[in-house]
């Protein structure tokens, strides 16, 4: 008879009926005692007027419980359906679920307006038919990467929300997403609920994330609710929802606001990378931009710039074939160390949000490498520890191998005597190597544990100076606070140099110290070097081990995190004493100098970020008044607690900040501190659309939209048929309150009468 | 040690008393039983003022012979002459539990002692012989009538020791009493006659009839009258009886309607039987209770 309420939340109300039945049982239940003489006469009238006085109450508590019982069910607002017996009471009414694409396609532009300004008006159209006095309800949906409910069901709210809708999300639409809201919401109203999408029927929208299967492919035939957890790329399938959707007798109109043609045209920079080795200061690096063309024709020279920091490039054109993607290089000298920012960009077209795309580029400063040498020669760089070492590092520049630009590494070499004493400042040192080190004070140990834990890298490398057992006693802990990787055993060598010698076995051919040489053109120059002498080892647990020799496995390499920090066992030595790598610079060139730039390499909170994404803001100090300075200037207070990292260091996590895209910057006490690219999902810039018939045949439960009254038709749920009954009912309470007032008054007038 | 002034007993207020000792003047001269030497009795006898004559019948004392008829008719006559004597009057107060209840300040009961009190003293004052009964489902405590100060002693101790107690059965105890007293009198019954108003009459046409002049002082409490509670009651009886819940608004034209059939019942069997039926209000002051009831009384008497 009722199908439901507009509030159901009140219709808990009507049971305030029993309020005046609670009233009057607690009226009996407080009788006031009262001791009395002339109780023939109290007996004899309460048996004459024992029945109708109850008569009296019963009828004058029943108009009291229908009253309030009524009032509170009207405020519910219930209504009823076509079939119902009550339906000639009824007010018509209608439940609108409005769904609107503010996916960041919607902001193409045609001629004065985007489509974006055509979906909010239409949305305005729509909210203002209804007539909330008749119980009209609209929920309002934005879809868009993280769809939400932003209106509940007021017709007044939607509209606050429909005027403050000013620009679309940067992000794409999920459809799924939105449509679990509108079940949520159909699942709350009952049926006869009408849904529409109001979108620029975008493909995209309707495939499915991560791969290009079409929803219609999907079918509903083999489609439960189970396969919920069935995906295509990161996301569920369009497929089940829609089915969800049919099953409650609701189907989805979706109303077609986007541009004229089937596939506008719109190019994007979808791709910006920097291509070759770690950029460093001084040496040339080249950027490609990639830029695709999602439009139905070739686009001829179009102009493609990049942006250095705030240094426009020379622009650069490119020829691009319909739907082709086509990439221009950029080379780039980077001036200084720190982040760079690098935005390249296209001429503007219809869609704007997809013209530009911005990186941050990480410019390491030079590595400040402190050589501890622990055998010196005056006689040759051959015989000195790491004579070799630091000539690869940094070349005499009089040789004529200084590299071009500023050179990547800063070696410093010191005697042990002087790590010993103090006098060196650990903190000036990015990587410090103990070679053939023999001794360790406490001391020292304590001051380097502190100096790794902070994000320093210590290499430690063997000679024959060093007695492993004795060498390892200081060093190393089984509970891995020593500061050496792995145990030390002994001293293995050849029996003759001469016909034997120890080989590079396996290496870890992803970790990018060792990357360069995971190209099998490199491969033999790691592989085919001599070595005579090392010393064996058992890595901790959580070491890992980079290089390993063909005996049986020996490590080589041995890598282990610690605090911020990295320490390295390198088992034989760094000059030829017992191999040949000191000797083979076109080995140890590539492997002390991505190992180390490795080494040096803190690690650091991303800087190039999805929209959406956190943001990681890690400081010298206390980060007192955090700002977040958007990429159109505006400044956004960082509202997060400052979290005290090791090395006197803070970090400040910004959750979901990233919602703009384009460079951010982080700003602590009026200093710029750190930048972010925020990038953007480029297959929005996809705007090939669907049309109508289309749309239709992908799933039964989509229809089209053509007009309103056409649309409601073909929806079959969504007749608006149900009739809100709150009015008849208020007229029922206050015939009930006036009868109540009326019997009242003649049963007081009639007392008063007889007395 | 000073002798306890019997009535100024603490059961009567002083200025009650010295009100109705003026009023007593007034009432003195035309109410018959109240005022002392003032009361002509019903009966006739020897006494020092004349009545009339009428022929000797055998057994009448021959002192009473007129001699003088006698002497000139030769007819045997005797004198008849109206009894002045020491009138006797019985006043019962009725000690029931439901005279323990009062909403103005007192309680039926001592409203009741008040006036009995207030009687007593009037009719010692008048040198006539008071008595007193107090009752209640029985015949509680009886002192037989007398006079003077000893005897208003007695009364008002009696008075001042009663407790209410017991359920009220006047009928009975008016059927009761015309058998058991035998000088005959008047006698004042002070209760709120919440009893069988049939009986209560039977009682009262029972004592006329054996020669007593009933009055009926009907005491209640405004409450009872005119029962203006509201809300929600728990009645306990003050008697035996069940606990009651009502609603007051409910049941009061119903209690009114009864309390008005039952009072006019009795009203109308006193009035057959020439008896005076009074209902006093225990939130009328005593004096003007008293008074008003003396000059209906007073006034009915002259037009005798």
């Amino acid at each position: 008879m009722i199908d439901g309420f507009a509030n159901p939340a009140l219709a808990f109300g009507a049971f305030l009926a029993v309020v005046p039945l609670v009233i009057h049982l607690l009226n009996r239940r407080r009788h006031r005692p009262l001791s009395f003489g002339a109780m023939r006469f109290v007996m004899a009238a309460h048996k004459r007027t024992r029945r109708r006085a109850r008569l009296e109450s019963l009828l004058l508590l029943l108009l009291r419980m229908l009253a309030v019982g009524l009032l509170g069910f009207a405020l519910a607002r219930p209504f009823v359906g076509g079939d119902s017996l009550l339906t000639g009471l009824g007010e018509r009414r209608r439940d609108l679920v409005l769904m609107v694409d503010t996916s960041a396609s919607t902001d193409y532009r045609e001629g004065l307006g985007s489509v974006f300004q055509s979906i909010v008006a239409r949305a305005r159209d729509l909210t203002e038919e209804l007539d909330e006095s008749k119980g009209d309800r609209v929920r309002l949906i934005l879809v868009d990467d993280a769809p939400r409910q932003a209106s509940g069901r007021s017709v007044r709210e939607a509209l606050a929300v429909i005027d403050a809708l000013e620009a679309p999300s940067p992000t794409a639409a999920d459809l799924v997403g939105a449509l679990a809201l509108v079940t949520e919401c159909i699942d709350e109203w009952g049926t006869d609920v009408e849904v529409r999408l109001l979108t620029d029927m975008q493909r995209g929208t309707f495939l499915e994330r991560g791969g290009a299967t079409d929803v219609a492919g999907a079918g509903s035939s083999d489609v439960t609710d189970g396969d919920d957890a069935t995906e295509v790329g990161a996301r569920p399938r369009l497929g089940p929802a829609l089915d969800r959707l049919e099953q409650r007798g609701t189907r989805l109109v979706v109303e077609d606001l986007g541009s004229g043609t089937t596939q506008p045209a719109n190019a994007g920079v979808v791709g910006l990378e920097v291509l070759g080795p770690a950029p460093s200061i001084g040496a040339p690096a080249r950027v490609e931009v990639t830029v695709r063309n999602f439009g139905p024709d070739p686009i001829s020279a179009l102009r493609v710039a990049l942006a250095v920091e705030d240094t426009r490039l020379p622009v650069q054109a490119v020829d691009i074939a319909a739907g082709a993607t086509a990439s221009t290089t950029f080379t780039v000298r980077w001036q200084a160390s720190g982040a760079r920012r690098l935005t390249a960009s296209i001429a503007a077209d219809g869609l704007a949000v997809d013209d530009e795309r911005s990186r941050v580029v990480e410019v390491a400063p030079p590595v400040r490498v402190l050589l501890v040498n622990g055998a010196p020669s005056d006689d040759s760089i051959e015989f000195d520890e790491v004579g070799l070492l630091a000539a690869v590092l940094a070349p005499p520049a009089e040789a004529g191998f200084a590299l071009e630009g500023t050179a990547p590494f800063e070696p410093r070499i010191v005697l042990p005597a002087e790590l010993e004493a103090g006098s060196v400042e650990l903190a000036s040192a990015d990587v410090i190597w103990l070679a053939n080190v023999s001794q360790v004070s406490t001391r020292t140990i304590d001051r380097l544990t502190d100096w790794v834990r902070a994000g320093g890298a210590l290499v430690f490398s063997m000679g024959d100076a060093i007695a492993p057992a004795t060498f390892g006693e200081r060093l190393f802990s089984d509970d891995g606070t020593g500061l050496l990787p792995a145990r030390l055993l002994g001293a293995r060598a050849v029996s003759d140099r001469r016909r034997e010698y120890y080989r590079v076995q396996s290496f870890d051919a992803a970790h990018p110290a060792l990357r360069f040489f995971a190209d099998e053109r490199f491969r033999r120059l790691l592989v085919e070097v001599p070595i005579f002498e090392y010393v064996a080892c058992v890595p901790l647990p959580n070491a890992r081990v980079l290089i390993d020799l063909d005996d049986g496995g020996a490590p080589l390499l041995v890598e282990r995190d610690f605090g911020r920090g990295r320490t390295y066992l390198f088992t034989t030595s760094i000059d030829p004493a017992w191999t040949r790598l000191p000797q083979s610079p076109k080995t140890l060139v590539p492997l002390a100098h991505e190992w180390l730039r490795f080494a040096a390499r803190r690690p650091l909170p991303p800087v190039n970020v999805e929209i959406g994404d956190t943001l990681v803001v890690e400081t010298d100090g206390f980060p007192r008044q955090p700002v977040a300075i958007l990429p159109d200037g505006r400044r956004r207070e960082i509202d997060a607690e400052p979290v005290d990292i090791e090395g006197e260091r803070w970090s400040l996590v910004v959750e979901s900040a990233a919602d703009v895209p384009g460079i951010w910057s982080a700003e602590v006490a009026g200093e710029i501190v750190a930048h972010f690219a925020v990038g953007f999902d480029a297959s929005e810039g996809d705007l090939v659309r669907y049309s109508g018939g289309e749309l239709e045949s992908v799933h039964p439960a989509l229809i089209a939209g053509r007009s309103v009254g056409e649309d409601r038709a073909e929806a079959g749920a969504s007749q608006g048929a149900s009739g809100e009954l709150w009015r008849p009912l208020i007229a029922l309470v206050l015939a009930f309150l006036v009868i109540e007032s009326l019997y009242s008054a003649f049963i007081g007038s009639r007392r008063r009468g007889t007395a | 040690m000073a002798r306890p002034n019997p009535l100024s007993a603490s059961s009567l207020d002083p200025a009650v008393l010295d009100r109705l000792s003026k009023l007593s003047l007034v009432a003195r001269s035309v109410v018959e039983g109240f005022m002392a030497g003032a009361h002509r009795s019903p009966q006739r006898g020897a006494s020092v003022e004349f009545a009339q004559h009428r022929e000797y019948v055998a057994g009448d004392d021959p002192r009473f012979i007129d001699e003088r008829i006698f002497a000139k008719t030769g007819r045997l006559v005797v004198k008849e002459f109206i009894e002045e004597t020491n009138f006797s009057c019985y006043v019962a107060v009725d000690a029931s539990r439901s005279m323990d209840f009062g909403t103005a300040g007192r309680t039926k009961l001592v409203y009741a002692k008040w006036c009995a009190a207030a009687l007593t003293y009037l009719i010692l004052r008048s040198r006539d012989y008071a008595g007193l009964v107090i009752f209640d489902e029985k015949l509680r405590r009886e002192v037989p009538p007398g006079g003077g100060a000893p005897q208003a002693l007695t009364l008002f101790r009696e008075l001042e020791a009663t407790q209410a107690g017991g359920d009220t059965h006047v009928g009975d105890l008016l059927i009761g009493l015309s058998e058991r007293l035998r000088r005959r009198g008047i006698v004042i019954v002070i209760s709120d006659f919440f009893d069988d108003a049939d009986r209560i009459v039977d009682g009262v046409r029972r004592l006329h009839m054996a020669g007593h002049e009933p009055i009926l002082l009907q005491v209640v409490d405004p409450a009872e009258q005119d029962f203006a509670f509201d809300g929600h009651l728990k009645l306990e009886p003050l008697e035996s009886g069940e606990t009651l819940k009502i609603d007051a608004r409910t049941v009061r034209d119903a209690y009114l309607d009864e309390l008005r059939k039952h009072t006019e019942t009795l009203a109308s069997g006193c009035r057959a039987l020439g008896v005076d039926f009074v209902t006093m209000s225990t939130a009328t002051a005593l004096d003007v209770a008293l008074s008003a009831f003396l000059s209906r009384r007073m006034a009915r008497r002259t037009k005798r």
